[in-house]
């Protein structure tokens, strides 16, 4: 289904084809705005039937944004990735820009990548085990090196500064003691008992704090995205801001 | 007494959802025009790239989808007003795939605004900016960016060879970068931080949405981000900085209003708990 | 064959790891030229290992239209809207600068709305949830409670009409509640150090998947 389509797109004549470079659409027109803007604003509502409970048109919305995003990042893989890192340097002569060299390597890869494919033949899952093994090995390796230096060496020179009797002093001292009873608390190894219960409790109202913190900041981050959709529906959908002086986007 | 605080405690939740629908809807269309105060996290971004020359090249990574959009898409705005007002060198990626259209939607609309304030202003893709747009791979992409950029990304979103675009003539690796905003929604950022920006030296800003917020502070105690500009009060600062009001500004008066409005309810929720425990004691006694 | 199946990957894992570990401390060009390549070709796999992910949709998807199964109305519209978006995003491209495109036109107006708005009901029960659960009942449930608060009311504009809340709320996220999640950072940083050796040296090998 796909396969010939992925064909076809790079064939199609330039006045079809945007992404040659055409400049026309028919998306451009003013009442493709128009229905594009009830369309979403048809979906919105959709999506928060939730609240009310599951429903049919929740579900339609849901099935529907499942189908529309795999197929999108399909064509950004293909667009942005396949073509230019793939195809091009095995196949020059379809590079519309002829920028691109043959190199025959990228083979090697490819059939790598398309073992992890076959995970869904049970008889060949097997051939994947091997572009795992190369994958999440050499990861490993870059991992190492950054995660000491980019990480870890930083973190915890910083963790140790200068104590003092200052306002300064007191939030290092803070900074110290929350770091190494969190640490502590995180240490399964040995039971949290006696000196190191104690410094563990005081680990988790450190967490606790954080937690809390944390907490304050996701509310924040919810109602943000519940105001952006009612800014869409009460501004770009209602255009209530004609009816409202001094609202509006 | 009791049977209010009773009912009280286990409010019908559909009371609730009216509730904060309202506190959303009214103070948008009559707005409080409450005050914003910048914080000194989002001063330093602003700071750090008004300190930077003309010409000066920066990086935008745009890793978010439209999970993200009402948070972090004024964010973006802002760091592409601000970088064409200063004429900087705007590079810009994008390591999550469900978000490749969003830079180009935000370089259309600044592009369009900053016309409208100065019909003289003109910015030449391939020139003053290049979308680069999205590879596979994130930590590898870094890695690749760091040894040169044209190869990580070998064509721009307009199917242009990377080399023979004018932008890459004195810029072709993470570490030429003077700054960098990451504008993140999820785990990307952090490694931007531990295989980009901290062993390339690149002075880093990270935009984060608010449930990331509290994890970049340890990165900027250890100063391996610059600022933070947490959620969208922090996208309110920046845009309060370049002295516009953008879409996040006029999100700040329902923001507030629902903030105190759930503050205020899980204060009495609790108040009342312990007033019918009290009460319900003060029965079993006697 | 059983070689190939199980001894083989380890040693791949294990080349591979140290290659790459030592590549990173040898600037000789051989190493560098090993590095470079190697990030070349695990960013080609990476991009196959995104097509696995569709094709595993499509497939479930498909098997419960041609089985019937109750509900498969659903999955009718799932591979509908696949193939239109497949179609479109293929034949007239996305995120085209200074082009709009039906692929755009479908970004902005379908996939926008549904995704952001999944997550704007999010408000509603995250205000639901904190009414009816978030109670005072420990010392370390007060705790998390009364950080909670401040941060709530703090970080947001009203909150500087309320004396020294901000700079209480700022002094929480910059303090406490930094330290504890520089230690859970101080933390990952070893796990993550801990678990590559494990990789490397045939330890760990979840990455494998079971059977056989």
């Amino acid at each position: 289904m796909a396969f010939p389509a992925i064909i076809l797109a790079d064939l199609t004549p330039r006045w079809l084809n945007a992404a040659s470079g055409a400049t026309t659409s028919f998306v451009n027109l003013p009442w493709m705005g128009t229905l594009g803007v009830w369309v979403a604003a048809g979906l919105t509502l959709f999506m928060f039937s939730f609240i009310y409970r599951d429903n049919p048109f929740f579900k339609f919305g849901e099935h529907l944004y499942l189908g529309i995003s795999a197929a999108y990042l399909m064509c950004v893989l293909w667009h942005q990735f396949f073509k230019p890192k793939f195809i091009f340097p095995l196949l020059p002569f379809t590079d519309p820009t002829s920028a691109t060299k043959l190199n025959l390597l990228v083979i090697i890869p490819g059939i790598l990548g398309f073992f992890i494919l076959l995970r869904l033949i049970p008889k060949l899952a097997w051939l994947s085990r091997i572009t795992f093994a190369f994958y999440v090995g050499g990861i490993a390796g870059f991992a190492i090196y950054n995660v000491i230096n980019g990480l870890f060496l930083p973190q915890f020179h910083s963790t140790l500064n200068p104590l003092s009797f200052t306002w300064l002093g007191f939030n290092n001292l803070v900074l110290l003691a929350g770091a190494f009873c969190v640490l502590v608390y995180f240490f399964f190894s040995l039971e949290h008992r006696g000196a190191m219960g104690h410094v563990s409790r005081i680990g988790i109202y450190f967490l606790m704090i954080a937690f809390g913190a944390s907490f304050g900041y996701t509310i924040m981050a919810r109602v943000s995205l519940l105001i952006g959709r009612m800014q869409f529906l009460l501004f770009d959908w209602m255009h209530l801001e004609r009816i409202f002086p001094g609202a509006g986007m | 007494m009791k049977r209010f605080l009773e009912w009280f405690l286990v409010l019908d939740r559909r009371i609730i959802y009216t509730l904060v629908a309202l506190a959303v809807i009214v103070p948008l269309l009559f707005p409080l025009n409450l005050r914003i105060y910048p914080t000194p996290e989002v001063e330093s971004v602003h700071e750090s790239l008004n300190e930077l020359p003309a010409g000066s090249p920066v990086l935008v990574s745009v890793d978010f989808d439209p999970a993200a959009l009402p948070e972090l898409y004024p964010m973006l705005i802002s760091m592409l007003r601000q970088s064409f007002q200063q004429k900087l060198k705007v590079f810009i990626t994008c390591l999550w795939p469900n978000g490749v259209n969003l830079a180009p939607m935000a370089i259309d609309q600044v592009i369009t605004d900053m016309k409208k304030l100065d019909p003289e202003f003109d910015v030449v893709d391939g020139e003053d900016y290049v979308y680069l747009g999205y590879q596979p791979g994130t930590v590898l992409v870094m890695l690749k960016m760091a040894q040169d950029i044209r190869k990580a990304f070998p064509k721009d979103v307009a199917k242009r060879e990377t080399s023979t675009l004018p932008i890459f003539e004195d810029t072709w690796k993470l570490s030429q970068m003077k700054y960098m905003v990451m504008i993140e929604a999820g785990d990307t950022g952090d490694y931007w931080i531990v295989y980009g920006t901290t062993p390339n030296k690149v002075p880093v800003g990270a935009g984060v949405t608010g449930v990331m917020a509290p994890q970049y502070f340890p990165w900027l105690q250890a100063k391996q981000v610059d600022g933070i500009i947490a959620g969208l009060k922090g996208a309110a600062e920046w845009e309060v900085l370049l002295g516009y009001a953008g879409s996040a500004t006029k999100s700040m008066d329902p923001q507030s209003i629902v903030h105190a409005l759930i503050f205020l309810a899980i204060i009495l929720a609790n108040i009342f708990a312990f007033w019918l425990a009290a009460i319900k004691r003060k029965e079993e006694r006697s | 064959m059983q070689f190939f199946r199980r001894r083989f990957p380890i040693l791949l894992a294990f080349l591979a790891g140290i290659a790459m570990f030592f590549a990173q401390y040898v600037p000789a060009k051989p190493a560098q030229a090993l590095y470079s390549g190697f990030i070349d070709w695990t960013i080609i796999i990476a991009g196959f290992a995104g097509i696995f992910g569709i094709i595993s949709l499509t497939h479930y998807h498909m098997t419960k239209v041609r089985r019937r199964v109750p509900g498969y109305g659903f999955s009718v519209t799932t591979l509908t809207g696949f193939t239109v978006m497949l179609v479109i995003g293929l034949f007239f491209g996305i995120a085209q600068p200074n082009v709009k495109t039906a692929g755009d036109w479908m970004f902005l107006n379908l996939m926008i709305p549904m995704q952001a708005t999944m997550f704007a009901t999010l408000a509603f029960f995250i205000a639901s949830a904190a009414f009816r659960a978030f109670r005072a009942r420990t010392a370390e449930a007060s705790a998390l409670l009364v950080a909670g608060l401040i941060v709530i009311l703090g970080r947001v504009p009203i909150g500087h009409y309320i004396p020294k809340l901000t700079d209480l709320a700022a002094w929480i996220m910059a303090n406490p509640s930094m330290s504890a999640y520089r230690g859970i950072f101080l933390g990952v940083a070893l796990a993550g150090i801990a678990m590559s050796v494990r990789i490397i040296f045939g330890v760990e090998r979840t990455y494998m998947g079971g059977g056989d």
